[in-house]
């Protein structure tokens, strides 16, 4: 493989962390002054009203919904939270890794095969 | 602010933009999640830590929603969030540079044999392309991260097309002698 | 039992003897770690076992919507980790890390060993890939800080680049790591 080939693996992109595009919308309309938000909620239609009861009716019931199957699989639940946060510090571990491994050369490590 | 014309890509991204810039956060959040992988992705190659990286990544965004109403076209977006990514890597990492941590020793071990592992090389590859300059760095992140050719990185950084080719072709030797003395 | 019967015996055992060293050789003993865990400040033990991690697997989403984490995760038959933090530099032995080095033989391939001078004492990180003719079979990874000893073992088939490239994605807090 090139060089060239190489460095387009070496540098593919990596997605941000969970929640990113979250939090950057939370920055941009949260908060809200207190007086701005009671002139939008003053200001909002009956439809716009009646859609945010609807979606706060959906919102409970798919919270209920999500408690009953938190409760009756909470060993399913149990287990991908300590697969999550074992695979969490082996990729930190990897990370530390590749850290120690890029070191400057007249320090770095290495970074073969060994046979043991 | 930028005023580059761009040439239009999908209705439906150009209609998100109009979107976003008339205020729909809903909108502006389906943007950020088309980008969010390049940005992030670019200032994770300068700053070298996930946690920085999003800093960065958060505040070109938010400099984005000022700006919405300015960009004309969803290619307008892109070319833009490139832009100011670059610039924001390089005027980051100016800053910091003083505060890179110095190494330690350690012991080097002989290679023996001939194979490594995907992981290891491209741990080796990102190494290499992390001790470029910082302007060499972002010509090389862009043409092979970006997969941009030298004429539209000349336009995103404002230099002539002769220095970015003078760039890749210096780095991609200096890449290539470095892996080379290193047994690759 | 017959002499007929005995040989038969023997040839199945002989037959299935690889199998079983296969399945059982990338999964380290880590059982004597556990006499730090009075010492340390903070254990995190995690042990799945091929049906804990199926069980696992119909509750994890990809954290990027796609299918790649469960892809990552297919074909793995355990998962272990300990990791033991301590409040003081020398709570751990040199036997302690030699007891799980000592494991890590034959089959056994070294892909990193770095060793690195900190205030407080050295910290040895090394990476090993469990192989089977070409397969990588498992991965043991052995970080020994002055203040830290983790050691993880996946057995089974695992993609180290995508295993990487998981930090901070999984909706865990990422931790920098000094």
């Amino acid at each position: 493989m090139s060089l060239e080939d190489d460095l387009r693996k070496a540098l593919r992109r990596k997605a941000p962390p969970e929640g990113f595009a979250e939090r950057v919308v939370a920055r941009v309309v949260l908060p809200p002054a207190a007086g701005s938000l009671a002139r939008r909620r003053q200001g909002r239609s009956p439809l716009v009203r009646a859609l945010a009861v609807a979606a706060a009716l959906v919102i409970t019931a798919a919270a209920a919904s999500y408690y009953r199957h938190q409760v009756v699989q909470l060993d399913g639940e149990r287990a991908a939270r300590e697969l999550r946060i074992a695979l969490q510090i082996a990729s930190e571990k990897l990370a530390l890794v590749e850290r120690r491994v890029n070191r400057d050369d007249d320090t770095k490590a290495s970074t073969r095969e060994v046979p043991r | 602010m930028l005023k580059v014309a761009q040439p239009s890509p999908g209705e439906g991204d150009d209609r998100l933009l109009a979107e976003a810039a008339a205020g729909d956060a809903a909108a502006f959040g389906c943007l950020v999640r088309q980008h969010e992988a390049m940005v992030f992705s670019l200032a994770r190659r300068f700053l070298g830590d996930d946690s920085a990286a999003e800093d960065l990544a958060q505040e070109v965004f938010l400099e984005l929603h000022q700006h919405l109403a300015d960009l004309q076209s969803a290619a307008h977006v892109k070319f833009w969030l490139r832009r100011v990514t670059a610039n924001r890597c390089i005027d980051r990492r100016r800053r910091r540079s003083w505060q890179f941590e110095r190494t330690v020793d350690v012991p080097r071990e002989p290679a023996i044999a001939p194979v490594t592992p995907d992981f290891l090389l491209e741990t080796r590859v990102r190494g290499l392309v992390d001790r470029l300059p910082a302007r060499a760095r972002i010509v090389v992140v862009l043409r092979y991260q970006e997969d941009l050719d030298p004429a539209e990185i000349a336009v995103l950084l404002g230099i002539p097309v002769n220095t970015v080719k003078s760039h890749l072709r210096r780095s991609l030797a200096s890449l290539r002698s470095q892996l080379r003395v290193e047994g690759r | 039992m017959s002499t007929w019967m005995r040989g038969l015996l023997c040839c199945a055992v002989v037959l299935w003897m690889p199998a079983l060293a296969s399945a059982q050789g990338a999964r380290l003993q880590l059982d004597k770690l556990a006499r730090l865990n009075a010492q340390a400040s903070e254990v995190t033990d995690i042990t799945l076992d091929p049906a804990m991690l199926q069980l696992a697997g119909n509750f994890l989403s990809d954290p990027n919507g796609g299918p790649g984490l469960k892809e990552l995760l297919s074909g793995l038959k355990g998962v272990y980790v300990k990791t033991y933090k301590f409040d003081r530099a020398d709570a751990y032995t040199p036997a302690d890390v030699e007891g799980v080095r000592s494991q890590l033989t034959g089959n056994w391939v070294r892909l990193v060993s770095t060793q690195t001078k900190k205030e407080d004492g050295r910290e040895i990180v090394e990476v090993y890939s469990w192989r089977e003719g070409e397969r990588m079979g498992g991965l043991a990874i052995l970080v020994a800080e002055p203040r830290e000893l983790t050691v993880v073992n996946i057995v089974g088939p695992i993609d180290l680049n995508r295993l990487a490239g998981l930090q901070g994605q999984l909706g865990i807090p990422n931790v920098p790591i000094k």
